[in-house]
């Protein structure tokens, strides 16, 4: 599904140089559950945004179902942003002067959809997750799994086949930690592809493979 | 000091350029609205020449502009029984009233030259410059001597006597109207030198002037003014009666009678129009560009306030706090005001404007401008600044 | 799509109030100057009421003649309107009238100056003047020479007490006229006089003769669609005009011009032209109008550029989730030109205080000028004008964070 060869990243920052990943190559399958593991700093989260074409590799190739990127323009970007991937942070960052509809319909705006079908996908997605009683609350209402659940139902309204998750239970307590998880081992088994950042090694066994990152090189 | 404060504007210097660029344009307006009002000010205290006090105009018309030429005996007769009215001073012709919007301008030439000067020009009958208070500087009015006689008398004012006679005296000069090559040679004699006639009002800008002598005997041009001196005191009511005396006259004219005050009040309120619309925008500007300054201040320093709990835990005092972020806006001020000025001092070097932009009235207005903008950024960083240094240290730090 | 950005942009403004409305401020100052402007334009080129028939009929209010390098311009003479423009095919009504000259009018022991106009019958024809009392000269009274006269209603006031004055007697420029009617006051180009008398009161006849004098024609067709047609049979009364001249000119040029053309032509001085320039006019006007924009639209664009990081995140959130740079400009324009709509709606009910105030104190005599449907189209389009002019950088600016960065400076 998402191929990447020999990729590098640098952060250039006034004088120093950061090199972030080192000659990397990562292959994952189409419906795998990968979770990446790593201490502090170790380019997790990057290696992430490279995945989600949210960043750009300073050297190396990444292809996606098959198709290598060669041209990084910014629409071809928005729209594999928008078709093949759905995001999913650590803070939620889920807007907070929009409902949660609003919130969960918001990727379908930026693809031609009817204003009537946007409702019904998102409405559809909030069921998945369980939430549709707090269509019309705002997400400061509601507590910390809820609203990522919420941003769960944003990541996946639009049928993406890939979900990246940075970090998904890392401000939540245990036990809607074990909810959101349940939700993406879910999806999982339904054929999407999951890649997971955590520090949780119970977590990560629950999903399979795991990927194991130190100092920008991935280790056995 | 300095240089720690130049540091962080030059890191933001994007951010900052459109600042500068929006105080740079507020600087230019002002600059133009105080360049124009010096100029203003400066026209009106230079000396118009002569005195409107008691001073009628009236203007004859006759019916459809015919009778163009002058009729001796008309106007001897005018001139006699105007004066003869008790309430009548002195009686002059002249051929277009002061303060009216009547210009008449010609080029004088220097015999057998090529080089032309511009002149506004008038003319006036021998009474006239004495009826209207004129200063003469050198040699004399012309009189009843100059009657009949080959060059025509004219008078000129001292611009002109200086630029066309440099160092010498232009009492008894021989000049003319009349283009170089032309067949005629019709030349005017200087009879003497006036101190100046600036006819169109106070702001009008000094110009070279030429009187021609106007003979009430001739059968030259008619004159269509006439100008009447009044006993001081004489009431609007007086109009009515003079308007009867004239009709006695020709009854077939219009006279159109206004005293010289009423022409020039209505002449200034024209004048100062555009004056009057530049201030209008200007302040409307500066009030968007102070609340603009003051609103973008305020994101400043509200996005800094970490940096301030960082500056206030190291040592920095509130004052001192206060006295950076002023600093800061008065040097971004004036960066952009010294960029403003390399452009505007183009104006008097390279002289686009002429003579009203000398360089008087250029410094006053730079003083004026410099100070207003200066006085915009620091009012509109003193409320954010002292709420800046109104925080705790810790207060800052923690700041979301 | 609209709805989405309308509610964010409520939203958002409402956020931070302090900052939206200094933003308002700004953009109501400037559409409060520009808007005036426009409805004082809009009044003067297309005007309503006394002139109301504009579109309808063309003035001309110069003769141009050249020979060689001299040339000669002033107002047509009677002549040219009552023996060449009245026997034109094309129109319906011609009508002459003298431009306002200054008169005293004593009364007892009080002088008053008052502006007056000669006009003929059709004068009162073709333009709507509201009539208060009393009525206007009939084409008997011009005929006939009678010193009848119309004044408006402030001179009545001014002069008499009260506007009472039908059948009153009036002494001007030596001639006395009884009232016959009382109008309101009114400026406008053809329009604006304290007092009209019939053209045959003038003192001598002589007005008759002459080609050049004081006056100027209305010409009026049956319609719009008239108009060109009365021009181009100008173009032939004029050829006219110049042979049967008594004093010789190479050329003569006489323009009728529509109210937006007549003004252009005077003011870029197109005398020998056919085009008045009215496009340069206008072209000038808009530039102008962009001009002044430039300093507040800056304004804006430094403010709003001060919000971007407070809005980090949720760029970084919309571009995750696939908003291209252009969609986030798009957004982020509409918000701003939403906000100048409003500020232009903030905008019109100041203007509409300020023309009230304008009409009251009396700086141009007679002036009312009122907000039209049209003013308010200009309006819309300017909001949006300067909504993009002051949008569009902060917008690029804001579309062009980096998503990774966004979302980690806001966590």
């Amino acid at each position: 599904m998402i191929k990447l060869e020999n990729v590098s990243k640098t952060y250039q920052t006034d004088k120093v140089e950061t090199l972030a990943l080192r000659d990397i190559n990562l292959h994952v399958k189409k419906g795998e559950f990968v979770s990446i593991m790593g201490p502090s700093g170790c380019g997790k989260s990057t290696l992430l945004n490279l995945i989600g074409l949210l960043d750009r590799p300073g050297k190396g190739k990444i292809a996606v179902d098959g198709a290598e990127m060669k041209v990084w323009r910014d629409k071809e970007l928005a729209s594999m942003r928008n078709r093949t991937f759905g995001f999913i942070f650590q803070s939620f960052h889920l807007i907070n002067d929009l409902r949660v509809i609003d919130n969960v319909e918001l990727p379908l705006l930026y693809r031609s959809c009817s204003a009537k079908e946007r409702r019904r996908l998102a409405e559809e997605a909030l069921a998945r997750v369980g939430l549709s009683a707090r269509m019309d609350h705002y997400p400061n209402q509601l507590s910390g799994g809820q609203q990522q659940r919420v941003a769960i139902a944003r990541a996946m309204v639009g049928r993406p086949s890939v979900l990246l998750a940075d970090e998904p239970t890392g401000n939540l307590d245990s036990q809607m930690g074990a909810e959101v998880m349940d939700i993406l081992l879910k999806l999982s088994h339904e054929g999407t592809t999951v890649v997971m950042v955590t520090h949780d090694e119970r977590q990560a066994k629950q999903g399979g493979r795991i990927v194991r990152v130190f100092d920008g090189q991935l280790v056995a | 000091m300095f240089f720690h404060i130049l540091k962080p504007i030059w890191k933001r210097k994007f951010k900052n350029l459109l600042l500068s660029l929006e105080i740079l344009l507020a600087f230019c307006v002002v600059f133009g609205l105080a360049l124009m009002s010096a100029r203003y000010y400066q026209l009106y205290h230079l000396p118009t020449g002569f005195v409107l006090q008691d001073v009628w105009s009236v203007r004859m018309l006759s019916s459809g502009g015919s009778d163009k030429k002058n009729d001796p005996i008309v106007t001897e007769n005018f001139q006699r029984s105007l004066s003869a009215l008790p309430e009548v001073e002195q009686v002059g012709f002249i051929n277009y009233s002061p303060y009216s919007n009547s210009t008449w301008r010609s080029d004088l030439f220097l015999p057998n030259s090529k080089s032309g000067f511009e002149v506004n020009l008038t003319d006036m009958a021998d009474e006239t410059p004495g009826l209207l208070g004129m200063k003469l500087l050198e040699g004399r009015w012309f009189s009843s001597e100059d009657e009949g006689r080959a060059e025509k008398a004219i008078v000129i004012n001292k611009k002109l006597a200086d630029s066309m006679f440099p160092g010498k005296s232009a009492v008894g000069q021989l000049v003319t109207d009349n283009e170089p090559g032309s067949k005629e040679s019709k030349f005017l004699r200087i009879t003497g030198v006036f101190e100046d006639f600036r006819n169109k009002g106070e702001f009008m800008a000094p110009t070279n002037f030429l009187i021609r002598r106007f003979s009430r005997a001739a059968e030259d041009e008619r004159m269509e003014v006439v100008l009447i001196k009044v006993k001081p005191g004489t009431s609007r009511a007086f109009e009515e009666k003079l308007n009867q005396q004239l009709k006695l006259i020709r009854s077939d004219w219009g006279y159109r009678i206004s005293p010289l005050a009423e022409m020039r009040k209505s002449k200034m309120t024209l004048d100062t129009v555009p004056l009057m619309i530049m201030a209008v925008i200007a302040v409307f500007l500066l009030i968007m560009v102070g609340f603009g300054l003051f609103g973008v201040l305020w994101q400043n320093t509200t996005q800094r306030i970490p940096e301030i709990g960082l500056r206030r835990a190291i040592g920095a005092s509130s004052r001192h706090i206060y006295q950076q972020i002023v600093t800061e806006q008065l040097l971004l001020s004036s960066i952009a005001m010294l960029v403003g000025m390399v452009l505007l001092i183009q104006l008097p070097l390279t002289g686009v404007l002429g003579d009203a932009i000398n360089w008087t009235v250029f410094i006053t207005a730079t003083v004026i401008s410099v100070a207003a903008i200066f006085a915009i950024s620091t009012l509109c960083s003193l409320y954010p600044a002292w709420r800046a240094s109104r925080l705790s240290p810790t207060e800052a730090l923690h700041y979301e | 799509m609209l709805k989405n950005y309308f509610q964010i942009a409520c939203k958002v403004y409402m956020r931070r109030k302090l900052f939206t409305a200094i933003n308002l401020l700004c953009i109501v100052l400037t559409m409060v100057v520009l808007l005036v402007v426009t409805a004082i334009l809009q009044a003067t080129f297309f005007p309503t009421g006394v002139e109301g028939r504009s579109e309808r009929f063309l003035q001309i209010g110069t003769i141009t003649q050249v020979s060689k390098n001299k040339t000669w311009r002033s107002p047509l003479g009677y002549k040219v309107i009552d023996q060449y423009l009245r026997k034109m095919k094309t129109v319906e009504k011609v009508a002459a009238v003298t431009g306002p000259e200054s008169v005293s009018v004593y009364q007892k022991d009080s002088v008053n100056e008052i502006m007056m106009r000669r006009a003929d019958a059709e004068y009162w024809q073709i333009l709507d003047f509201k009539l208060l009392s009393g009525r206007v000269p009939t084409e008997e009274d011009v005929k006939q020479g009678r010193f009848v006269a119309v004044v408006n209603e402030s001179t009545a006031k001014k002069i008499f007490g009260s506007a009472a004055v039908v059948g009153q007697k009036i002494n001007t420029g030596g001639q006395q006229f009884e009232i016959i009617g009382v109008v309101e006051d009114v400026i406008h180009m053809n329009a604006f006089a304290d007092i009209w008398v019939p053209v045959t009161t003038f003192p001598s006849s002589q007005y008759r003769e002459q080609y050049t004098g004081n006056f100027n024609a209305m010409l009026m067709g049956k319609s719009a669609a008239d108009l060109p047609l009365i021009r181009d049979e100008l173009l032939q009364v004029v050829k006219q005009i110049n042979a049967d001249q008594p004093t010789h000119w190479d050329e003569t040029y006489m323009w009728a011009d529509s109210k937006l053309d007549f003004f252009a032509r005077g003011i870029l001085s197109h005398d020998k032209l056919a085009d008045s320039g009215s496009a340069q006019l206008l072209a000038g006007v808009v530039f102008f109008m962009l001009l002044f924009m430039l300093l507040p639209a800056l304004n804006l664009v430094n403010l709003n550029s001060g919000r971007i990081m407070e809005r980090a995140a949720e760029i970084g959130v919309r571009k995750a989730f696939g908003a291209s740079n252009r969609e986030l400009v798009k957004q982020f324009v509409i918000e701003n030109i939403l906000l100048c709509l409003f500020g232009a709606l903030v905008g019109l009910i100041f203007t509409k205080l300020t023309l009230i105030w304008l009409s009251n104190a009396e700086l141009i005599p007679y002036l009312k000028v009122d907000l039209s449907f049209a003013v308010f189209s200009y309006g819309f389009v300017i909001a949006i004008v300067f909504g993009v002019l002051s949008g569009v950088i902060p917008a690029w600016k804001m579309s062009r964070l980096d998503p990774v960065l966004a979302l980690k400076g806001a966590a």
